[in-house]
C-alpha cells in the first residue's frame, strides 16, 4: 500500500490504498476500484489534489475529460452538430450554436477540415463527448473574432504528445515564455496533443514548430540555452532572406 | 477510413511554406530527409529509416527449378507488406477486411516500381542466378515490410530492397559432373550476389498545379501533393526507372532539374550505403572469425533445402564451437547470476544504444540552418530511453 | 541438479541465466505505443493502436476487443503463427482492463525482425512494453520467459534457437505482476508447453526458476517505462504546488 503521494511512480497492478468506510475520493484517469482497493491501471506519476487521485501518463492518444481545452478538426456536419475529431477514441460533437453570440441565422460556418479550439463540456462512457466554444462571462461575440474559442485560421498545427501539452498548459514547460522573448507569435494549446501556432512568416512558424517538438525531452534550463543560441544564429541568417 | 484527419490549416500551411521556399520540417526544397541503414546479424536483413519512415527488409535465397521457357534464368521477386502497424488507416483497413494489406494498391505500385528499378534495369542479372541450366537456379525473394509510414514509403522500400540484396550471401556451389554441391556456410565463405549498379529511387512531390516540385515529401506534404515523380538513378548518372503516374502536369524543364537533383541525392545515398555495408562487414568478420575456423567435413546438402541466412547451417558451426568451449568452463550452480550480472549487463548495454538512437533521431528530425534545433538537443546525459512523442 | 546445469552454455551463460535485454520505447512514430525489443539476438518490433472505435464483428457491447497480428520476417503469415496470435491474444485479453472502454478495440501488431529462440516470450514482453507506452489500462504487468527442457533432467532458461531445437520440450511461461515494489505478487497467466518433459519434479522446479526470470523481466519493463517518462532523471510530469 502506498501512503506517500509525491513522486511515486506507479505501474499497472499496483495497489494504491484501501478504501475505508466514509472515504470520499474521486478517482481520475489510470485508477480503478477493485473490491475495497484502489489499483493503478496505467504507468505514471501518482497525483493527489484534495480528494482527487489520478495517474499522469505519457501517452499519445487523448482521453477526453470535462474541462479540457482541445483543438479538434471538423470531419463531418449534421443538422445540429459538427463532428469533430479530437484524436480520441470516438469523434466529439460540437453543437452548431455553441459559439458565443451565435443565433440560428447568424452563426459561424465551419467546413470539413477546419480546426476549432473548444472546451470539453461532457464526457460519458456510452456516448460521444460534447464540445463547446462558449465561455461564460465573455462579452465578445464570435463575429468580432476576439473570442478565446472558435475556429483557428492560418498558422500551423503541431502534433505532439499529451504530456508535452499538459506540461505546457500547467506551466511546467516554459517553451512559450522563452520563445516569446525573441519571436512574436500566437499559440493555442489543446490537451489532446495538438498545438496551434501562428507567426509573421512561414519560416517563423516552421522554426517554432520544430522547437516546440524538441522541447519535449528537455529540461527548462537546456531549453532556454538552446533558444538563446538559436536566436543569435537566426537573426544573422533569417533577416537577409526577408 | 478514419485516420487522424489532416486539417485545412496544415494543408494550407504546407503550401504556404513551400511557396516561401521552406518545408514544414525545415528542409530546403531539394533536400531529402536523412537516411540510415541498420543491418541485422542475419544475412540479408536490413532496417532502413528515411526520416521517420521505417522499412524492414529481408531476403530469402532458395534453389528452385527454372521455368521451361527461360531455363537459364533465376528469379528475383519482391513482396511489399504495408504492415497494419504503419499507420492508423492501414490498421483500420486490416481490422475491417482481415488479411489483405499486402494486396493494397499502394503496395502493388511499389512492387511494380521495384521490379522496374532492380530487375528490369539489370541491377541484378537473372542470368547470373543460374546453377545448372534447365535444372536448378537461384530464386531470390525480397520481403519488404513498411513498419512506420511517415511519407515517401516508395524510396525507403527501394533502398531497403537494394541494401538487403547487397547484404545477402548465397552458399557457394561447385559442380562436379552431374552433381551439384551446395556448400555450407562453415565450409566455404558464402558468396554475395552480383549487383551491377545501384539504382537509388528519389521521389518528388508535385505541388501547386505542377509549378513546384519538392524532394522526398513527408506526411503533411503528401496530404496536399498533386502527384509524385519518382526517378531511380545510379551513380553513373543513368536513369534506371522513371515513374509519374498521372497527377498534375509538370513542365519538362522542371523534370530535367529534378533529375539532376535526383542524381546528387543518389550519389549521396550510394556513398552512405556502401559505408554502412563496410561497417557491418568489419563488425561481422570480427564476430565470426572464430566459428568459421572450426574445421568441418565436406558434405553435400540436399538441393532443395532452403539455405537461408544463417539459421540451418550455422547450427553445425555453433555446435562444434560450443563443444570446445564447454570443457573449459568451470561449474558454479547458482541462479543469482540472472539477477546481478545480467541486470548490470543490460543496463549498460542499453545506455550505449540509447545514446546512439538519440543521436540518430535528433539528426533526422530537422536539420538545416532554418531550424538548427538539433544542435542544442540534449545528448541524453544519462542514457535515457528515447520517448519520441 | 545434474552436472549439466552447472556447465556453461555456448554463449557463455549459465543454465538459469537470461540474455541481455535492449529496448527502444516509442520506436514507431505513428503507432500509439510501440517498442523494439532485443532479447539476445532475437529482435521484434511491436506496435499498439488503441483504443480505436470497434466496428462490425469486432464490436463487443461490454468490453474492449483485442486483436493480435504477427508478421513474419519472411513470407506470409503461416498457420503456426495463427496459433501464436491466438495464444498471445488470450494473454492480453486477460491483461488489458477490458471493461473500462466498451465497444473499443485495441490492436497489437508484432513484426519479427530476427528469431534466435524464445521468440514468443520476446513477443509477449514487447507487447507489454508497447501497451504501457500507449497508456492502455492493464490489470497487471505481464512478463514472460521460455524454458527449454533437455535430457538428463535439465532445463535452460531463455534458450537460443539452437538450444530450442536440441531440447525435447519448450515451455513459455508468463506471469502477471501486481503490487507496489517491496513484494510484488505474481500470478501465472499463461503457460504453453510443447513436447515431452521427463518428470513432474523437473517441471515444477522449472516453474519456480522461470518465475524468478520473469521477475527480472518485470523489473526491466518497469525501468524502461519509468525512464521514458523522465527527462534526465528529472521528473517529466513534475508535481506543482
Amino acid at each position: 500500500m502506498i501512503s506517500k503521494f509525491d513522486d511515486v511512480f506507479v505501474f499497472p497492478g499496483d495497489k494504491l490504498f484501501k478504501l475505508e468506510n466514509g472515504d470520499n475520493i474521486r478517482i481520475g484517469q489510470g485508477i480503478l476500484k477493485k473490491g475495497d482497493c484502489l489499483v493503478a491501471v496505467k504507468p505514471g506519476y501518482l497525483h493527489k489534489d484534495g480528494n482527487k487521485v489520478w495517474v499522469e501518463t505519457a501517452q499519445k492518444r487523448y482521453i477526453p475529460a470535462v474541462g479540457d481545452l482541445v483543438i479538434g478538426v471538423v470531419v463531418d456536419r449534421s443538422s445540429e452538430f459538427y463532428q469533430v475529431d479530437v484524436g480520441g477514441f470516438s469523434t466529439a460533437l460540437l453543437p452548431l450554436l455553441a459559439f458565443e453570440g451565435a443565433t440560428k441565422r447568424n452563426r459561424p460556418h465551419l467546413s470539413v477540415g477546419s480546426a476549432v479550439y473548444a472546451r470539453v463540456v461532457s464526457v460519458d462512457r456510452d456516448s460521444e463527448p460534447q464540445l463547446s466554444c462558449l465561455l461564460p462571462g465573455t462579452q465578445h461575440s464570435w463575429v468580432t473574432g476576439e473570442t478565446v474559442f472558435g475556429e483557428l485560421k492560418q498558422g500551423n498545427l503541431i502534433h505532439c504528445s499529451i504530456s508535452l501539452c499538459r506540461n505546457i498548459l500547467l506551466g511546467r514547460n516554459t517553451v512559450f515564455t522563452e520563445l516569446g522573448k525573441y519571436i512574436p507569435f500566437e499559440q493555442a494549446t489543446g490537451m489532446n496533443g495538438r498545438i496551434w501556432v501562428r507567426s509573421q512568416s512561414a519560416g517563423h512558424v516552421v522554426l517554432l514548430s520544430n522547437l516546440i517538438i524538441c522541447s519535449e525531452n528537455m529540461t527548462n534550463d537546456q531549453l532556454s540555452g538552446m533558444i538563446r543560441s538559436l536566436v543569435s544564429k537566426m537573426t544573422t541568417q533569417m533577416s537577409p532572406t526577408r | 477510413m478514419r485516420d487522424e484527419p489532416v486539417s485545412l490549416l496544415e494543408k494550407n500551411f504546407a503550401l504556404e511554406a513551400l511557396q516561401a521556399d521552406i518545408r514544414v520540417d525545415g528542409r530546403k526544397l531539394d533536400e531529402a530527409r536523412l537516411v540510415n541503414f541498420e543491418f541485422g546479424s542475419q544475412y540479408g536483413t536490413v532496417t532502413v529509416r528515411l526520416g521517420k519512415t521505417k522499412v524492414f527488409s529481408s531476403v530469402t535465397v532458395e534453389v528452385v527449378e527454372p521455368t521451361t521457357d527461360r531455363p537459364a534464368e533465376g528469379f528475383v521477386t519482391f513482396s511489399v507488406d504495408l504492415s497494419p502497424m504503419a499507420s492508423e488507416s492501414l490498421m483500420l483497413e486490416y481490422l475491417s477486411s482481415g488479411r489483405t494489406s499486402s494486396t493494397l494498391e499502394e503496395a502493388a505500385e511499389i512492387v511494380r516500381f521495384l521490379q522496374q528499378t532492380i530487375r528490369e534495369s539489370h541491377a541484378i542479372d537473372t542470368e547470373t542466378l543460374c546453377i545448372v541450366a534447365g535444372v536448378q537456379v537461384w530464386a531470390i525473394r525480397v520481403d519488404i515490410h513498411v513498419i512506420d509510414h511517415c511519407g515517401n514509403a516508395l524510396d525507403a522500400c527501394c533502398m531497403a530492397a537494394l541494401a538487403s540484396l547487397l547484404h545477402v550471401r548465397r552458399p557457394d556451389v561447385t559442380i562436379v559432373g552431374n552433381d551439384v554441391f551446395i556448400h555450407g556456410l562453415e565450409e566455404r565463405e558464402p558468396v554475395p550476389l552480383t549487383v551491377h549498379h545501384l539504382p537509388i529511387s528519389v521521389s518528388f512531390g508535385i505541388f501547386l498545379d505542377g509549378d513546384l516540385i519538392a524532394m522526398d515529401p513527408n506526411l503533411q506534404e503528401e496530404s496536399v501533393m498533386e502527384g509524385t515523380l519518382s526517378i531511380a538513378v545510379n551513380a553513373h548518372k543513368e536513369i534506371c526507372a522513371f515513374r509519374k503516374a498521372g497527377g498534375a502536369p509538370v513542365e519538362t524543364s522542371l523534370i530535367f532539374k529534378s533529375a539532376s537533383n535526383a542524381y546528387l541525392r543518389a550519389t549521396e545515398v550510394t556513398v552512405q550505403l556502401e559505408k554502412a555495408l563496410k561497417d557491418t562487414y568489419n563488425r561481422n568478420t570480427i564476430a565470426s572469425v572464430k566459428p568459421l575456423q572450426v574445421e568441418t567435413t565436406k558434405k553435400a546438402f540436399p538441393l532443395n533445402e532452403q539455405v537461408q541466412g544463417v539459421t540451418a547451417v550455422w547450427k553445425h558451426v555453433v555446435e562444434q564451437h560450443a563443444l570446445e568451449n564447454e570443457e573449459k568452463r568451470e561449474d558454479q550452480p547458482n541462479m543469482t547470476s540472472i539477477s546481478n550480472t545480467e541486470m548490470k549487463v543490460f543496463i549498460s548495454d542499453s545506455e550505449g544504444s540509447y545514446e546512439k538512437v538519440d543521436e540518430l533521431s535528433a539528426s533526422t528530425d530537422s536539420d538545416d540552418e532554418t531550424a538548427p534545433a538539433v544542435i542544442a538537443r540534449p545528448r541524453g546525459g544519462k542514457g535515457r530511453p528515447k520517448n519520441k512523442k | 541438479m545434474s552436472e549439466f546445469a552447472s556447465l556453461g552454455r555456448r554463449d557463455g551463460r549459465k543454465a538459469y541465466e537470461i540474455r541481455g535485454f535492449r529496448c527502444e520505447l516509442g520506436y514507431l512514430e505513428r503507432a500509439d505505443g510501440s517498442c523494439r525489443l532485443e532479447q539476445g539476438k532475437t529482435q521484434v518490433v511491436a506496435g499498439v493502436y488503441g483504443p480505436l472505435e470497434a466496428r462490425g464483428r469486432n464490436e463487443l457491447p461490454d468490453k474492449t476487443f483485442v486483436d493480435v497480428s504477427i508478421r513474419p520476417c519472411q513470407g506470409y503469415a503461416a498457420d503456426y503463427l495463427r496459433l501464436r496470435e491466438r495464444e498471445l491474444k488470450e494473454i492480453f485479453v486477460a491483461t488489458i482492463a477490458a471493461e473500462l472502454q466498451p465497444r473499443s478495440c485495441v490492436s497489437l501488431v508484432i513484426q519479427i525482425i530476427e528469431n534466435d529462440g524464445s521468440l514468443k516470450a520476446a513477443m509477449i514482453n514487447a507487447c507489454m512494453l508497447s501497451l504501457l507506452s500507449a497508456g492502455i489500462p492493464c490489470n497487471w504487468i505481464a512478463s514472460s520467459c521460455t524454458v527449454s527442457y533437455h535430457s538428463k533432467d535439465t532445463f535452460l532458461l531463455d534458450p537460443t534457437l539452437v538450444e530450442e531445437l536440441e531440447g525435447h520440450a519448450t515451455a513459455v511461461i508468463s506471469y502477471g505482476f501486481e503490487g507496489p515494489k517491496p513484494v510484488p505478487s505474481h500470478n501465472l497467466i499463461g503457460l504453453s508447453c510443447s513436447g515431452f518433459v521427463s518428470s513432474k519434479d523437473i517441471y515444477f522446479s522449472s516453474l519456480s526458476y522461470s518465475q524468478e526470470a520473469c521477475k527480472k523481466v518485470y523489473e526491466f519493463i518497469q525501468l524502461v517505462t519509468k525512464r521514458s517518462q523522465t527527462i534526465d532523471g528529472e521528473q517529466l510530469s513534475g508535481i506543482d504546488h
